[in-house]
Formats: structure tokens, sequence, C-alpha cells
């Protein structure tokens, strides 16, 4: 053992585990990353549309003026937006709203899905910890570390990668020359960043407070037996 | 050789894989075991006793050796074989009773039998009669006893009426006066002609056994039979049964 | 006397947690709708997300129903100002629809694998239990992939029941929820609902692939020492 392996904490845990778990929790980070990539997708496509929205018409729509000067992605496959009128545009806003909101919806039975096998499958490693003494509070503590951790992960990893590769690939499979998709340039602001970070930590350390609360409530002594 | 024995194991060896080293379960281990014998196996924790059940059992293969139960050489056969080979001939009872915890006591009775167009009900219900639980068809395993339990897993091992029945560490999990119940029962099967094999801690489980073995690192103590017309091929030094 | 007492609550509560009562006999379907059952929260994040994803590729099967019947025979009349936004939104939905199917379609399947393997981990004890009392890998894997379908199709039920019932109100809605833009028609097709079962059982062929494989590789007597 080094000297930096002295402090022990439910971070160095978490790290710990991750590390020793590689193939799990890379499923799991491409797993929750893909959806966090999906609601990016959606909402950018928003962001985009809203600010053209705004642009030609100051009173189009009641997401005015939450939109600042933003940083487009997408640069090339920017398509003459005006060719859509502005109604149509809202027509648009609207759908995605609706889209965005159960994508948010999925990604939260999905994560709940993903963070409850990581729970599961350390039903013993819970039985141990608290035989030794951790509190389930204390226990609890490095499953959400743990979670947010592959929270964090997978926002960075949906934001740098997954959104672009979903673009770019449907870029290039559409292909169409009058631009499609692109007639909306997605467009993703740090404001939406935020948003979207913030939302994924949330649903994360949620998902995965719902997933360890059961197995955390079952006595140590049943988890250190086999699951009977 | 003409006479067979019932169960035989031939010069098997087994090693695991722990961590970074390799544990020999088995070292060249040769038995041979009649039909209608009730033999205990003793041992410390990690002995092999486990390993030979499921060597018998068709669970685990042998490194190198064979294992020969019935005239049939499981070590031979895949693992689809083995696995219609133990529903058929072998009832399996565990230490953790290993009951379905969402199916009630007739029902986990039933349970090797459940892929079959008929399910025998009525043969099911006999038998948790049988183990003295007529009253407790429809609980689930969560409300009975450890023994109660083990008594619906010992109605579960004889739902296809096998020849062998292998224990392991049957009374592990209960206390000491339904453990001598369930002895009992397991005496009364082999009155009626099945072949048990027991691993087991538990000394007056072993002393109720009509022949004793004792295991350590894989290889045979002792062997010892109880009764007048015990197995004279299990002591290692006589060798009757015994390829050398 | 205390005993009669015991055994009289005890049989109580053994009514209430079987309260189909006991069948005469024991079959794969009543054993797996049991598991399905017992795992019932579970079930129905799973199925939550399916049907969630499935209302999805219906909403945007329905979209592209209403612009394609918009625009069928009307095609020799002189296009109004509306009908050319409409066409212009008709092109940029034609897209939207294939990348958001897909995307929907890869998330079904992540949720069935991700499903399918808690089953297949939490379970392990029993299902290597079922090995060793003579079941064969095929017949377990059966159990398994049976219970998870069951789950995929209450998920697409639930999401075409969903569809029902929110399709229709938002074609009301759709104007006033952002106080503009087109009527764009929202026209409930019935294929989309052939279409999403058929998506909905692929996804799940596709996603029990990975969990049936761990069944089959495992070794039902290596899980029951690892237990024992």
């Amino acid at each position: 053992m080094n000297e930096t392996d002295r402090s022990f904490n439910s971070a160095t845990y978490a790290l710990s585990h991750i590390r020793h778990d590689l193939f799990r929790s890379i499923t799991t980070v491409v797993t929750i990353s893909l959806t966090i990539a999906f609601i990016l997708l959606t909402t950018s496509l928003l962001f985009g549309l809203v600010n053209e929205i705004s642009e030609t018409d100051e009173k189009a729509s009641i997401l005015d003026g939450m939109i600042p000067g933003s940083v487009s992605m997408f640069e090339e496959f920017r398509i003459d937006g005006s060719q859509l009128s502005k109604e149509s545009k809202a027509s648009l806003v609207n759908y995605l709203l609706v889209t965005s909101v159960l994508v948010i919806m999925v990604a939260f039975f999905i994560m709940f899905n993903t963070m409850s096998i990581s729970v599961q499958e350390r039903r013993g490693e819970i039985g141990v910890l608290r035989s030794v003494g951790f509190s389930s509070r204390e226990v609890m503590k490095i499953f959400l570390t743990e979670g947010g951790v592959i929270g964090m992960i997978s926002f960075l990893s949906a934001l740098f990668l997954g959104t672009p590769f979903i673009v770019n690939l449907a870029a290039y499979l559409i292909e169409r020359g009058d631009g499609g998709i692109f007639f909306v340039q997605p467009m993703i602001p740090l404001q939406l960043v935020a948003i979207i970070g913030a939302l994924t930590m949330l649903l994360t350390v949620f998902t995965t407070y719902l997933a360890a609360k059961k197995t955390l409530r079952v006595r140590p002594v049943e988890m250190l037996r086999p699951t009977r | 050789m003409p006479d067979r024995p019932f169960i035989e194991t031939i010069d098997v060896v087994k090693t695991y894989k722990v961590g970074s080293s390799m544990v020999t379960a088995l070292d060249h281990f040769s038995i041979g075991i009649e039909e209608g014998e009730m033999v205990a196996i003793m041992g410390p924790s990690g002995s092999g006793k486990t390993s030979l059940l499921n060597m018998i059992g068709g669970l685990d293969r042998p490194d190198s050796g064979a294992v020969r139960v019935k005239e049939v050489e499981i070590n031979r056969l895949g693992e689809e074989q083995r696995a219609r080979f133990r529903k058929n001939n072998i009832g399996f009872i565990f230490q953790f009773f290993n009951l379905i915890p969402s199916l009630t006591a007739i029902e986990n009775v039933l349970v090797p039998v459940m892929f079959e167009r008929e399910t025998p009900v009525k043969r099911a219900g006999e038998l948790l009669e049988r183990v003295g639980l007529g009253d407790r068809f429809d609980h689930l395993p969560g409300m009975l006893s450890g023994g109660e339990r083990q008594r619906v897993a010992i109605a579960r091992a004889l739902i296809n009426d096998p020849m062998l029945i292998l224990a392991d560490e049957p009374t592990g999990n209960i206390d000491s006066e339904t453990a001598r119940e369930i002895v009992s029962l397991f005496r009364e099967l082999n009155d009626e002609g099945k072949t048990l094999i027991l691993a087991t801690h538990d000394r007056i489980v072993a002393g109720r056994a009509k022949v004793m073995i004792k295991i350590r690192d894989g290889r045979m103590v002792r062997g010892k039979a109880h009764s007048r017309d015990g197995m004279r091929s299990l002591s290692p030094d006589k060798g009757g049964g015994v390829p050398e | 006397m205390r005993d009669r007492e015991n055994r009289l609550a005890t049989r109580k509560r053994a009514k209430k947690s079987a309260p189909w009562g006991t069948p005469k006999k024991l079959t794969p379907l009543g054993y797996m709708v049991r598991e399905v059952w017992r795992n019932r929260s579970r079930t129905f994040m799973s199925a939550a997300g399916i049907a969630s994803l499935a209302l999805l590729f219906i909403l945007f099967s329905s979209m592209e129903q209403g612009l394609d019947d918009h625009f069928r025979g009307e095609t020799e009349d002189v296009p109004t100002e509306e009908s050319i936004e409409l066409f212009k939104v008709k092109q940029v939905m034609d897209d939207w629809v294939y990348l958001i199917s897909a995307l929907c379609w890869t998330l079904m399947v992540l949720v069935i694998v991700n499903t399918a393997t808690i089953t297949v981990v939490e379970r392990k004890f029993e299902l290597a239990s079922l090995r060793a009392l003579g079941l064969s890998s095929v017949q377990v894997s059966f159990l398994v992939g049976s219970s998870m379908m069951l789950i995929v199709s209450f998920g697409i039920m639930a999401g075409i029941i969903a569809s029902v019932v929110i399709i229709p109100l938002l074609d009301i809605a759709n104007l006033s929820l952002l106080g503009g833009g087109l009527d764009l028609p929202l026209v409930y097709d019935p294929i989309s609902i052939v279409n999403t079962l058929l998506l909905g059982l692929g996804a799940g062929a596709l996603g029990l692939i990975p969990p049936l494989l761990m069944i089959i590789r495992s070794s039902p007597m290596e899980v029951l020492r690892d237990a024992g």
C-alpha cells in the first residue's frame, strides 16, 4: 500500500469499486449516457428552435428571454432556419417538449433499473459492511457517491461523445438534400448544460437511493446468506 | 468386472482455483458404494466432501478419473445430459434447502417436474404427507420452520422416485431435535431400498448411517462399516472394490 | 394452545401472500407469473420504461401519419400558405421519426438487457438450484425469457393504452400549449400499434441474449458452492 491509499472514505471506496468492476461500470455508463444523450438531443433541438423563434419575433414564445447567447455545436449542419415559419416552429416546439418530458421519464426508469443491478449484485458486500459496523446510512452514502460519480461520467460522455455522435450519425444516414432534421439547428448553450447536468445528478442519486433503500432494510445476516 | 458397485469413483482428481492458488478438493479419490447403502461422509469443511457429492450428482466434472453411477459414466455426459440424469435418478437435498420462495410447499415439491406434461400433484401431496407436512400444502417457504423446509426439500428430492439421494449438510441449518427426526426419515427411506449419501459435520447424523467415511484434504482417511453386512470395499487398506 | 394460535396466524399470512389461491398443479407459466408478481415494484419500473418508449414511438408515428394523411390527394390543388408550411414541417418530421424511433428501440433493448440481467443476478441461487434439481439450462432460460417477455408485453400494452388516451388529448392541446403554432394533425395510426408490438418483441428477443448467455455459461455447482 502506498501513501495515497491511506485515506479511505466513501469516495475512494466508490472509485475502487468502479475500477474493480470495470466492465459492468462501462455498460452502466453507456446505458445512462445514451439516455442522457437522448435528453440532450431533444432539448438541444428545442433550444435551437426556440432561439430561432425569438430571433424572428420576440413575442412568439413563452420561453422568450430564457436563452442567452449560446454556443452552437453543429455549425456545419446549419440550414436556413427561416425556411420554417414561426408557427411551424412553435408546433415543433410543442412536440419536442412532450418528447423531452417522456424521455426524462424513460431516463428515470432506465437509471433505476441500472442502479438496482449494481446494488443487487453487491448484497454480500453490503452484508459484510453492515456486519463490520457500518450503519445503513453510511452504506447508503457509499452508494450515493458511486451513483453520483457514475452520473457525472455518463453526463460528460453524453455531452462530448453521445450527442455529437448521434447527430452526426443521423446527418450521415439521412443525408437529404433538403436538410431534414437540420432545418433546426441543435443548440447546447451553457444553460442547457447546467440544467441537464443537474437533472442527471438528481436522477442518478435519487434512483440509487430508491434502488438501495429496500436492500438496506434487509438484516445484514440475511445478506450474508444466499438470497433466500 | 461383472459386479460393479452401484456408485463408483475411480481415481478422481479435482482441483479448484481460489484466487491465484490451486486447491485440491479430491486427490486420486476412489470409492465404491453398493445399492441400498446409507453412507455418511464426514470431514472438516474444505475436505472435499461437497465436491465428492457434486461429482456423484453430476453437478461437477472431475479433472481426471471416472465417476460411474448405475453403469453410466456421468463424467462423460454433457451438461444437458447430466441435468436429465440428475432429474431421473438423483434426489438432491441442500444445506440451505434451496426452496423457491414464491412457490408454496406443494408447488416446490413439483418444481423438478414442472416441464412435464402431466404434473403428479397427487404424488406430491402424498410425499408431503409422508414427510409429516400434511397440513402445510399451501404454505410459502417463508412461513415454514427450518425443519419443515428441509422436509419439503426431501419430498421434492423424492418426486421422481430416484434410486440415489444426495444430501449436503442436510442438518446444517436446523436444531438437533429436528435433525434427529430428519435422520430418522432418511433411515426410513434407506430401509425402503434407496441409496443415501450424506455429507455432514454432525456426529449424531453420521452415527445413524450404516457406513461412515472420513475424508480430509481430498483423501479418504477411514472407511468404516457399522452394519454387519457392511462394505469391506470401503476401507482403503483392503481396497476391495477399488481398482488399484 | 400457543402453537395453535401461531399456526393459525401463519396460515392467515400465507393466504395473504398468495391471493390467487393454490393452483392444483405447477406449470412453468404459473411459476413465472408468480415471480413477476413477487418483484412487482421492479416489474413496474421496467414496464413503465418500456411503456413510455412505446408511447413515444406511437406519438411520432401518429404525427407522421397525420402529415401523410394531410397531403394525400391534395397535391393537384393550388397549395395554400398553410399547406406549404405543413409540408416543410413534414420534411423535418420525417427525419425525426426515424431518429427518435431508432433511439427508442435502442433504449428498449437496453431496458430489457438491464431488467433481465438483474433477474438473473438476483435469482442466481434459485436458478442454480433449479438446474441442480435437473432442469436443463434451456428450460431455465425459458423461464427467465418468458417472464421477461411478459414484462415487455405489459409495458407495450400500457404504452398503447396510454397512447389511446394521450394522443387525442395532445391533438386538442396542441394549439394552446405554447400559445402559437400550426394546427398539426395527429392521426392515431392503428398500424403503429402493430409496429410497436413487433418492435417491442424484437427488442425483447435481442435484449435477452446477454442474460441468457449468462445462464447457459454459468455452472450451477459454482453458484451453489459460493453460496454455501
